[in-house]
């Protein structure tokens, strides 16, 4: 006997030597003729259906499956299973189950039946079955969620799909759907990245993804899956996907709400800052990392707190507070900028507690140095005010007494007559007379304004008041004369321009030594004819010019480069304090003025004073 | 002979004032206070009057107000030893208000003189 190459088809004989075969056999062997009735059953396959050799049994068994898979070995159009299922209806009305090997009966060229080698395959059904019930009653739950669930083969076919992922991507069950084109273009290659890591075993938790609808409108989701096993072969993948549009906006209004905070605090004008404790640097913003000097965050952070206090100890006055919630308030820190100067700051802050447990320091600090300073040249203003109301006070009754002093000085110098020492002691006292006048006019001119008082005056209306007050004071026998021209106002404090006239006249009037010509001129100019030094050079500013001049001793070469330093004197020891031309200097320096000297010995002096007029609408 | 009222509240300037000028060859009378020298005022009419312009008890200004009307009129000398720069304001008002001369104490006796003696 000899099997065919086609070793599914046997003929009759071969089916008879089969029979035979398995006759008593531990398998079970089986055979359905042309009708796909059941035929013949051996002993094992009676026992194990518990019937009797003598009973019925044509009835007993089905196939599982479509009839198709049966015929397969006459249509050749269909792939041929190597097993077939048969159902046997046992004794006690149970349904037995048989996986079995088979060969199709052939007899003058005509099928005749099927030969059935059977393995016991009921638990397996079982499994089957409880599987499918599970199959099914997964895909009731999972047709009851909103989210999208799904299973897919290898090549993204859908196995399962349910409704609402219908509803959420906007196709039909009627759409062909693939479930890898639901991904947008942009995201395919680390889709196909995460496939592989599941493949390879690596537990991957859920990806976001763009997905893409029917109509072409893309949302954000989450996909959970993993893969669907099926003899250890890898055969689908299962799982569900999450519509995270609204997490998605979420975090975009947290991003641009972070994003509005985050330029909110930087752009703001004071330094905002948290540290540690410890005297760790945990935020700043720019406004906090430019006050100190530093260009940017990672520079500044690497350094603890303490480098930025100029006085060790400053910062343990901080670490007294630690109440959570306890504010605090520093009104002045020194602090140490990344050049090594010095800024002064105001600093206002509050305690934190973090739900760790952690003790930080939030606040604020505002640069308060040029308002200090300002303070502080106004304290010393105020001091020199003081001073200088003091003096005012007694300068009154001091006066009168240098008055008297000297006119009976002057009356005694008459007397002195030929006596030359007495003479010499008694002008030695004039002098001293005359020093303490000026010292006492220098100290008492702080007072009445503050420093930085001014007023729009009109400069020839100003000058002439001046003069108008000094011009009994000159003496006849010098020839004076005075010549304003209306250049308009000046923006200056009318103490200080009284100051500066009267120091120069004095000058004037001590070089010429009681005779000679002396004259002054108000006159007007631009920058550009005068030279005159002026904060933006391009732009023609307009200036007054008092011109001082006088036909008095002149100043030496020598001695013309140190007429503005203070206590600087040509006048005899005694006499004269050296501050005149100093504070005038400074007076004119303060207006943005400028000062300039002409003067050769024996040919008098020239006093140019240069004052910015004041833009004044009239 | 020149007569002149030297009206100051300190006694060392007008003592001092009264003798410089005695010595040049004036007649100088004084007077403490503005009250004083209104009272000499109504009795003679000096050439020149020199008077301080701040003191207790009416002030120069009132001298001034006063001499301003009298007939002849006297020069009208106005001095003040304030040494603030805003005693120079009521110079300035003594100027406005009539003021020959206005000299800021201290002066010398040579610069009294030109301005007893300016025309």
């Amino acid at each position: 006997m000899q099997f065919q190459n086609d070793s599914y088809r046997i003929s009759r004989s071969e089916r008879d030597f089969l029979r035979m075969l398995f006759q008593r056999s531990p398998v079970i062997y089986c055979e359905f003729n042309r009708f796909l009735r059941l035929s013949y059953i051996n002993q094992e396959g009676l026992s194990f259906s518990g019937y009797r050799p003598e009973e019925h049994i044509y009835r007993l068994a089905d196939f599982i499956g479509p009839e198709k898979s049966l015929r397969t070995p006459w249509e050749e159009d269909h792939p041929r299973k190597s097993f077939i299922e048969v159902r046997i209806q046992s004794a006690n009305g149970n349904s037995l189950y048989l996986n079995c090997l088979w060969w199709a009966i052939e007899h003058e060229g005509k099928f005749d039946g099927i030969a059935c080698l059977g393995f016991d395959s009921t638990r397996h059904h079982q499994m089957m079955e409880e599987l499918q019930k599970s199959n099914s009653q997964f895909k009731e739950f999972a047709q009851l969620l909103p989210e999208t669930v799904f299973e897919i083969d290898m090549e993204g076919n859908f196995l399962f799909l349910n409704e609402s992922s219908y509803k959420i991507f906007g196709y039909t069950k009627d759409d062909k759907i693939n479930a890898f084109d639901l991904i947008v273009p942009e995201d395919q290659p680390r889709l196909k990245e995460n496939i592989k890591k599941l493949l390879s075993g690596e537990a991957i938790k859920g990806n976001s993804y763009v997905a893409r609808r029917k109509d072409g409108s893309t949302i954000p989701v989450l996909i959970y899956s993993d893969v669907k096993y099926q003899d250890g072969k890898p055969e689908g993948f299962r799982g569900f996907v999450v519509d995270i549009s609204a997490i998605k906006q979420a975090e975009e209004a947290l991003l641009e709400s972070e994003e509005k905070y985050r330029s909110l605090t930087n752009r703001l004008p004071v330094g905002i800052y948290r540290t540690s404790r410890e005297g760790k640097l945990l935020f700043a913003n720019r406004a906090f990392i430019n006050m100190l000097g530093y260009d940017s965050p990672e520079e500044i952070f690497a350094h603890p707190v303490q480098d930025f206090y100029s006085e060790p100890g400053e910062r343990e006055k901080l670490l007294q507070y630690h109440e959570p919630g306890r504010e605090y308030y520093q009104p002045e820190i020194h602090l140490k900028r990344k050049d090594g100067t010095q800024i002064i700051v105001k600093d206002r802050g509050k305690v934190y507690k973090s739900p760790d447990g952690q003790i930080y320091y939030d606040g604020i600090i505002e640069d308060i140095t040029e308002p200090h300073q300002l303070e502080e040249r106004l304290k010393q203003a105020e001091k020199l005010q003081a001073i200088g109301t003091l003096a005012g006070g007694i300068a009154h009754d001091f006066n009168n007494l240098i008055l008297g002093m000297q006119l009976y000085t002057e009356m005694a110098l008459k007397e002195a007559g030929n006596n030359n020492k007495l003479r010499k002691n008694l002008e030695k006292i004039l002098l001293a007379q005359e020093r303490g006048k000026q010292l006492l006019q220098q100290i008492v001119s702080f007072t009445n304004y503050p420093d930085d008082h001014r007023e729009d005056i009109n400069l020839k209306e100003m000058v002439s008041n001046i003069l108008d007050l000094i011009k009994d004071t000159i003496p006849e026998a010098i020839d004076f004369n005075a010549e304003l021209d209306d250049c308009g106002f000046v923006n200056v404090n009318p103490v200080h321009l009284h100051q500066i006239i009267q120091n120069l006249i004095t000058n004037a009037i001590h070089a010429m030594e009681g005779k000679g010509r002396l004259s002054i001129v108000v006159r007007c100019a631009y920058a550009d004819e005068t030279q005159v030094k002026s904060g933006n050079e391009n732009h023609p500013e307009r200036y007054a010019i008092i011109h001082v001049e006088d036909s008095g001793c002149g100043i030496s070469e020598k001695n013309i480069n140190r007429i503005f330093e203070p206590f600087f004197t040509t006048k005899d020891v005694g006499l004269g304090t050296g501050l005149g031309l100093y504070i005038v200097h400074n007076l004119v320096k303060k207006y943005n003025g400028e000062i300039q000297v002409k003067s050769h010995p024996g040919e008098g002096t020239i006093m140019k004073i240069f004052l910015p007029l004041a833009n004044k609408k009239e | 002979m020149k007569q002149i009222l030297v009206v100051d509240d300190e006694k060392l300037v007008r003592e001092g004032i009264q003798e410089a000028l005695a010595d040049e060859g004036y007649a100088v009378y004084t007077a403490s206070n503005g009250n004083e020298a209104i009272k000499a005022l109504q009795v003679f009419v000096p050439d020149v009057i020199i008077t301080d312009i701040i003191m207790p008890e009416a002030d120069g200004i009132e001298v001034l107000l006063h001499a301003k009307k009298l007939q002849p009129r006297p020069r009208i000398i106005a001095i003040s030893g304030g040494g603030r720069i805003s005693a120079n304001d009521h110079l300035a008002t003594a100027r406005k208000l009539g003021a020959d001369v206005i000299l800021t104490k201290p002066f010398s006796i040579e610069i009294l003189l030109e301005a007893i003696e300016k025309q």
